[in-house]
């Protein structure tokens, strides 16, 4: 009944696969088409499922098994249900959008085929990620969308800084993808399953508590390392390198939304260890909380809105960490809309103001780009979650009121206040600094087409609109997401009455303080003393150059033992000196035989044959 | 009577063989491996009457067929080696060495 699942991934990755084998017979123009049409198809077959069958009970399709050694049996099976149709709609829907504008925006770029066959297979990767109902599958979609990233981080590699952010990237999630893949280690170790239905039950029913505690702590330490969160944040500003559809498709689509989709998936082994989900709630907070402050002191446009993406992303964790799963999922699908949009956008702007990314340098884009004004401020509401007409609104706010209601939610509470202020605060401050004041006379004309205009429309209008799924709760209108999630993830905390009020005001207040602020700093960025002046904030507290210094230094210097100790002593001094010399040796005393004599051939020809005789007589039979 | 038979094959391959070690033309080594299959020969006969098997004379017409077939190419090979390096010593025969090393 539902053996057509496989087709949501099977698009993207045939489309990879078409580029690569006959990309070169094509041209980079088809190529872009063929990419963008896939993950539309998949859009196609994910809308088929809201339309058709619905997800209660969860559809499953099991393709066939990839692997089964004794009791270790890895079935390849798909599963979605509500959480993972969310994630899958994100996935190729925007991923389909960020496909469709970088029609435009990357034409007659170089590596053009190779761009496009490493944005299916991203996307192909992150549907299996998402789809996938074993860990061992799911951490196939991770290494894919790990690859992918480092691939397309490093795009334009012809310049040197570009290739090492790519590097940086791929080096700081190595490390959460291997504590991840050790924590998935002793999950089987211990339970002798992969299968996610089927080990979640077993966590519930024999905890193990040691076990469990580092089993956890490891696959956090993988979430946290994908999903850019503190301190394993620092390979996501450097990862601004690669174009802006790039950065929009990690942030919004793909990748660092991985984290937390892995999160809201194991929640069952997250809550069996005492204390752990509040340990996740404090750091998602921390991290908002730090990021924004980072992001108000950035003047490269893409770095602010790379902050913003860790300070999001902060949220969603502690969404997951208060118990409010189906709200941190209701932000991730929020940012995922208008996330894509800034990143886009700021692709354009960058293109306007010819490769500049120095906001300082903008000005007063308003005028000559309304379209792109309306759409980008559009994008800055949802994140600043300007009260009622801004999607953030709805679920940013809704996480931090329902953290003020759950035991030891204080320091959450606070901090993510603190950080919904900062938030407004760089989100306006950059609007201000590029759209607003005077005109800069860096400007160069450019007309964007339909390609760019239609996803930035439907990018903008989600970014509005989307919020009006989940009004708070006591308000007038509909309340569908958190209801519909209900049987997968409970009901979060909801505040009510008077006090979900009074907190719902407090946060409108925080955003309008924040709009406030944001206005103050563009205007001394403006006059030449802002806030990017500031090294402290504008450096990320210093936890960039800190570890860079710190953590690297211990690995070169095994490296380099290991290269003067292991491999120039032992390998090379055996490898090359005694194994080359020694054939060479007995190469040239063979070779001496071989001297065209055939006399000689004959002669030796008979001692063998004698030799032989003399053998099998003397041989005791 | 099959002891006589096999020494008889054992003169004839000792000749064979001699004649191939002791001499440098291609003559004789032709005629030293005739020989040899001819002592060959002489063994499959011997043996094919001594158990009254009809397999040891099939196998002396294999044989003879076959030195038959095995002669004429190599006349043919020894005509033209004659032909094109006017030579018949077999340590004569040695384009295919390598060029610079020299030795003996």
């Amino acid at each position: 009944m539902t053996d057509w699942l496989f087709l949501i991934p099977a698009f993207p990755l045939l489309g990879a696969l078409i580029n690569a084998l006959f990309g070169e017979q094509l041209g980079p123009r088809w190529c872009g088409r063929l990419a963008t049409a896939m993950p539309f198809f998949s859009s196609l077959v994910v809308l088929a499922i809201w339309l058709g069958p619905g997800t209660q009970p969860a559809l499953l399709e099991r393709l066939w098994t990839w692997m089964a050694v004794g009791d270790f049996r890895v079935d390849v099976t798909l599963r979605v249900d509500d959480v993972s149709l969310v994630m899958i709609s994100i996935a190729s829907f925007v991923g389909f959008l960020i496909h469709l504008f970088s029609q435009q925006y990357l034409r007659g770029d170089y590596g053009e085929r190779r761009y496009y066959f490493y944005l299916n297979l991203f996307v192909a990767g992150m549907l299996v990620l998402t789809m996938a109902n074993n860990l061992l599958l799911l951490y196939l979609g991770w290494e894919t969308v790990g690859l992918c990233s480092y691939a397309l981080i490093s795009h334009w590699y012809r310049e040197a800084e570009n290739a090492w952010a790519g590097r940086k990237a791929f080096v700081v999630t190595r490390i959460g993808d291997t504590t991840l893949l050790l924590g998935i280690f002793l999950l089987f170790a211990q339970y002798h399953t992969l299968t996610i239905t089927s080990l979640l039950p077993l966590v519930a029913a024999h905890p193990a508590p040691a076990l469990l505690l580092a089993a956890s702590i490891l696959i956090l330490i993988g979430a946290y390392a994908k999903s850019a969160q503190f301190p394993f944040h620092i390979w996501l500003p450097d990862s601004m390198a690669g174009p802006s559809t790039v950065s929009a498709l990690i942030h919004a689509a793909t990748m660092v939304t991985a984290g937390v989709y892995l999160c809201i998936r194991l929640l069952g082994l997250f809550a069996a260890v005492p204390g752990m989900l509040e340990v996740i709630a404090v750091l998602g907070a921390w991290t908002a909380f730090f990021a924004a402050s980072c992001g108000l002191a950035q003047v490269d446009v893409k770095r602010v809105l790379a902050y913003s993406t860790i300070s999001q992303l902060g949220y969603m964790f502690m969404g997951v960490g208060i118990g409010a799963p189906s709200l941190g999922l209701f932000h991730l699908l929020v940012h995922g809309c208008f996330k894509a949009l800034l990143f886009m956008a700021s692709g354009a702007i960058i293109l306007i103001y010819a490769d500049d990314h120095d906001i300082r340098h903008m000005g007063g884009l308003k005028y000559r780009q309304p379209f792109l004004r309306w759409t980008f401020l559009a994008g800055i509401f949802a994140l600043a979650a300007v009260p009622l007409i801004s999607a953030a609104f709805y679920s940013k706010d809704a996480i931090i009121n329902a953290s003020f209601l759950v035991a030891g939610g204080g320091v959450p509470y606070a901090l993510g206040l603190s950080g919904a202020v900062l938030t407004a605060g760089y989100a306006f401050r950059l609007y201000f600094l590029v759209f607003e004041g005077k005109p800069s006379e860096l400007e160069e004309p450019y007309q964007m087409g339909w390609g760019m205009k239609i996803p930035l429309a439907i990018l903008a209008a989600a970014s509005i609109g989307i919020g009006w799924l989940q009004f708070p709760p006591g308000w007038p209108g509909p309340h569908l997401w958190v209801h519909w999630l209900a049987p997968e993830l409970g009901l979060p905390p909801r505040p009510i009455g008077l006090e979900g009020g009074l907190l719902t005001l407090v946060g409108a207040l925080a955003t309008f303080l924040g709009i406030a602020l944001g206005y103050w700093a563009a205007r001394r960025e403006r006059d030449g003393r802002g806030l990017s002046r500031w090294r402290f904030l504008a450096s990320g507290w210093w936890i960039d150059g800190t570890i860079l210094r710190v953590v690297p230094a211990p690995f070169y210097a095994l490296a380099r033992l290991l290269r003067g100790g292991v491999e120039n002593l032992g390998v090379q001094a055996l490898a090359q000196g005694g194994l080359r010399d020694g054939l060479r040796l007995s190469a040239s005393a063979l070779a001496r035989g071989e001297n065209g004599l055939a006399s000689r051939y004959a002669v030796s020809m008979i001692a063998g044959l004698l030799l032989l005789l003399l053998l099998i007589w003397s041989w005791p039979l | 009577m099959i002891e006589i038979a096999l020494a008889a094959a054992a003169l004839l391959f000792f000749v064979g063989l001699t004649l191939i070690l002791l001499r440098r033309s291609l003559v004789f080594w032709l005629l030293g491996a005739e020989l040899l299959f001819n002592a060959a020969l002489l063994v499959a006969l011997a043996g094919g009457a001594r158990w009254h098997a009809i397999s040891g004379q099939v196998l002396a017409l294999f044989i003879m067929a076959l030195s038959g077939a095995a002669l004429a190419p190599s006349l043919a090979l020894l005509l033209r080696v004659r032909r094109e390096l006017g030579t018949l010593n077999v340590d004569g025969l040695r384009l295919l060495r390598e060029r610079e090393e020299q030795d003996d």
